[in-house]
């Protein structure tokens, strides 16, 4: 409770508004857009600080690819039977983080959930990211990456087509629909943004890049009207993409025959951990970022509350889809499972699989009370550990189900390189370069939506249900 | 605030129909089946009686769910959901037919027919009449629990507008537990009642199929409901907004598009793996018997209704979304049909005079006990001040 210490009267009440009452629209731009069109000599110091140390990471992440791109994917601890290691696990988590963003920005749009408004700019930006890190896996450990192309079916004079039945295949059209589609969002999103900082903007240089990127935004009532429409229009395309693009991603394993990849429950046990994994990274991001910001007026415990419900909803799904596999493998009756599972839980990495069960169902249990959901630093541990987790599990079902398969003649050990970890990391220098570049390029919170919101306070109110909350909370206050 | 006392709701129609053409066409049908050949009696019982008890339950985890996340459509609907839920235990006695008929259901049951399958043989640990029966017997106490917990705090939140608000909440967070103690009872129970008529066959993601199911059927019967109701009511006349219906409309097209998701992901998943235990079960739907009820069940039970709820006007208009609503039944009746009754090794789609009867008969007794409950009650929640302002500001 460290941060609301000294800025807010009861914690409680606070968590029931989406915003502070009685933000004015000019208050929320100068919160929002004074840090953006700062001089370069003003930008705060934890900024230069957080930018260095991402970009000395970034240079580990170009190091590697050069180093992978001049030497082949023998760098990798890849062997047969583990064909699949590092980099698809790290493929798979990073495009999973990307979930919470769509489904914020998407799906809570189409449910008309009021409190997206001022987390779904940089949740939208976190999944870009998400997406450019998990993007370039399969593309650099394609072996020749520079001909990845050979991936779009186009007429071409070799007569040769991809495969359409292998989800490889489908993984290109899912993570290139989702990218297009996401960075067309965010940036449609932006342009009323963009137009003020445009309007704003202290020199010739801003209003010449803001200006430029704002397409002639004028503000008319015709202008709106057509943004709005458009804005609907790609929250429904980009819905069905929050189901769709990890389930390709699922198909990718339950396709194939191995135990332990072809359950049924994959894709939308997939899905979850996606959304799962996502929501963690978004509190890793906005519990530091309200703070440095000092954005806790706009992005109050409500959105953390609510953003951790779903951490644990989509959380308890993917616990019951281990529970689902563990049941499953049993109840077949084929040998062949059950030894999967028995192999998982007490072979060789049974440390990871009980790691992972800390990390993913332990771990999320404080969340079912308030007073935890409502602490910000203990939700950025949770998320934290639920990030490792993630991994975790990865690790465990397609490098632990791969090294021991139907012939005990094929079974090997898998045993990672120091440049699988070196492009890992590398990639986590990447996101973190380009986000540390929108918060201080772009604004972080969308402003035109937020005050949609405070019009409504002010005209409005909370609804009556908020008020019946308020005293229920009153009444358990006192009891 | 007044609270919101409605005047009862008259059903004694729908409650002394329901239960003679029930009645009726029960006994019939017993005659029928025994005179002729008790199998046939079983295999009809099984997939009308998963039907219609699937409503009741979907309603149960509807309810959960609208108190977990449901705005004011939830609300709206909560009394008549926690009326289907209340049907739960009558159709716990009425889970005794299928207890007698095990051994036509059932090919776990027969001794010879495990000794020849060995991986049916290595689970002889769970699937064995006497576990069967316990689970049966636990599933049901804790879907009656449930139901009556719900239905009671339901009557206090009416009877007392003090507290109101706070058993709503108490409601609410009591329905997160509730929510992770449905999907493991009702997992348990998928795999016993559906998933172990062929016992060959698993697949992780079928109870969640059948999950979805119940609760498309629930929220198609509580839209009829609903739509009926504010034919005599006009209070409720007018809290079934337009805006309202479409939430509800818009629930409705996105489960059926979980189901679709559910049933194509298992689809594409056991076809692509080819294996024996598992795609066998597809070589028989999609075999030549089959394949005709498949596509129809892909091209009507889904993408027709997918297609005709993206019409904003259907969904706010209740005419149309009734007979959306309706046909959403059928499909998810047929779904069972196609669950189960190929494992029986009928040839193809045919409707028997026991599949009908038993239907009708099970539906009749399903209807007089949601009729009679639905009229004990205030219909609408008498307390809840999103409901309550919308009706004191028409007023």
């Amino acid at each position: 409770m460290a941060v609301a210490a000294g800025k807010r009267k009861a914690p409680f009440k606070e968590t029931n508004r989406v915003i502070r009452p009685g933000e004015t629209y000019g208050g929320i731009d100068d919160a929002v857009l004074t840090p953006v069109l700062a001089p370069l000599t003003k930008t705060p110091v934890w900024w230069w600080i957080g930018f260095t140390i991402s970009a000395a990471v970034l240079l580990v992440y170009l190091v590697s690819v050069v180093k992978l791109i001049t030497t082949g994917i023998g760098i990798f601890g890849n062997n047969i039977p583990v064909a699949w290691g590092m980099p698809i696990i790290n493929f798979v988590w990073w495009i999973g983080i990307g979930h919470a963003g769509t489904l914020i920005s998407a799906a809570l749009l189409l449910f008309r959930q009021p409190w997206r408004t001022t987390v779904n700019r940089f949740a939208e930006a976190m999944t870009i990211f998400a997406v450019v890190c998990a993007g370039l896996y399969p593309i650099l450990h394609l072996g020749r990456p520079w001909v990845f192309y050979w991936l779009v079916p186009y007429p071409n004079t070799f007569g040769l087509w991809p495969q359409f039945r292998s989800p490889l295949d489908w993984d290109f059209f899912a993570i290139g629909t989702y990218f297009t589609i996401s960075a067309v969002f965010w940036f449609i999103g932006l342009i009323p943004d963009l137009a003020t900082l445009r309007d704003r903007a202290k020199t010739k240089a801003q209003q010449l890049l803001y200006g430029l990127l704002a397409l002639g935004w004028n503000g008319s009532a015709k202008a709106w009207q057509r943004y709005q429409r458009a804005y609907l229009l790609l929250a429904a395309v980009s819905f069905p993409l929050v189901l769709s693009v990890h389930s390709t991603i699922a198909m990718d394993f339950a396709a194939a025959q191995l135990p332990g990849w072809n359950n049924t429950i994959m894709p939308p046990y997939f899905v979850a951990g996606a959304v799962f994994a996502g929501f963690a990274m978004v509190l890793i991001l906005a519990v530091p970022l309200r703070k440095a910001f000092g954005l806790e007026h706009l992005v109050t415990l409500r959105h953390l509350d609510n953003a951790s419900k779903l951490m644990l909803a989509t959380g308890m799904i993917v616990v019951y889809g281990y529970f689902i596999e563990i049941f499953t493998a049993w109840y077949s009756g084929v040998e062949f499972e059950r030894y999967m599972i028995w192999n998982r839980m007490f072979g060789d990495h049974a440390v990871f699989f009980w790691a992972l069960i800390f990390c993913n169902f332990v771990a999320i249990q404080p969340l079912w009370f308030r007073k935890v959901r409502q602490s910000p630093w203990a939700l950025f541990f949770i998320a934290i550990i639920v990030s490792v987790g993630m991994w975790l599990e990865r690790f465990v079902i397609f490098v632990v189900s791969l090294t021991k398969d139907f012939l005990i003649s094929s079974w090997a050990d898998y045993v990672s390189t120091v440049w699988d970890w070196s492009l890992f990391i590398g990639s986590l220098g990447l996101f973190s370069t380009l986000f540390f570049l929108f918060i201080r390029l772009l604004p972080s919170i969308a402003t035109a939506e937020t005050k949609e919101t405070a019009y409504h306070d002010h005209h409005h109110g909370s609804d009556a249900f908020e008020h019946a909350r308020l005293e229920y909370f009153h009444a358990e206050e006192t009891a | 605030m007044s609270s919101l006392k409605l005047p009862p709701i008259n059903t004694g129609k729908a409650q002394i129909g329901g239960l003679v053409v029930g009645a009726v066409a029960l006994l019939v049908a017993v005659i029928l089946g025994f005179a002729g050949h008790a199998e046939g009696f079983f295999q009809s019982y099984l997939f009308t009686y998963l039907f219609w008890l699937g409503i009741s339950l979907g309603s149960l985890m509807l309810l959960f769910v609208v108190h977990l996340a449901g705005g004011s459509w939830g609300a709206l609907i909560s009394r008549p959901l926690e009326a289907a839920a209340g049907a739960v235990p009558l159709f716990a006695l009425l889970f005794l037919p299928i207890v007698f008929g095990m051994k036509d259901l059932y090919p776990w049951t027969d001794a010879a027919y495990v000794a020849s399958e060995p991986t049916v043989a290595a689970k002889t640990a769970y699937l064995n009449t006497v576990f069967f029966i316990v689970r049966a017997v636990v599933i049901f106490a804790v879907f009656t629990f449930g139901a009556y917990l719900y239905r009671r705090l339901g009557k206090r939140q009416d009877d007392d507008a003090g507290t109101s608000a706070r058993t709503g909440y108490r409601m609410k967070n009591l329905s997160g537990l509730w929510v992770v103690v449905y999907i493991l009872t009702m997992t348990f129970a998928a795999f016993d009642w559906a998933m172990s008529v062929t016992p060959t066959w698993f697949s992780g993601i079928y109870p969640g199929i059948i999950m979805a199911s119940q609760v498309i059927s629930a929220l198609a019967a509580v839209i009829l409901v609903m739509v009926n109701l504010a034919r005599v009511n006009p209070t409720i006349d007018k809290l079934l907004t337009p805006k309202r219906l479409q939430d509800l409309g818009n629930l409705l097209m996105a489960v059926t598009m979980f189901w679709a998701y559910t049933q194509i992901s298992q689809l594409i998943i056991q076809w692509s793996n080819n294996v024996v235990e598992t795609a066998t079960w597809y070589t028989l739907r999609l075999g030549p018997d089959w394949v005709g009820m498949s596509a129809f069940l892909l091209f009507f039970g889904f993408f027709a209704p997918f297609m005709i709820l993206f019409s904003r006007w259907v969904k706010r208009t209740r005419r149309a979304l009734s007979i959306v609503a309706v046909w959403a039944l059928v499909v998810q009746c047929l779904n069972y049909y196609w669950f189960l009754v190929p494992a029986y090794g009928r040839s193809g789609f045919q409707v028997t005079v026991l599949d009908v009867l038993l239907l009708v008969g099970l539906g009749g007794i399903w209807v007089a006990v949601y009729a009679r409950a639905l009229a004990a009650r205030n219909v609408v929640p008498a307390n809840d001040p999103r409901l309550l302002k919308v009706v004191e500001h028409h007023a």
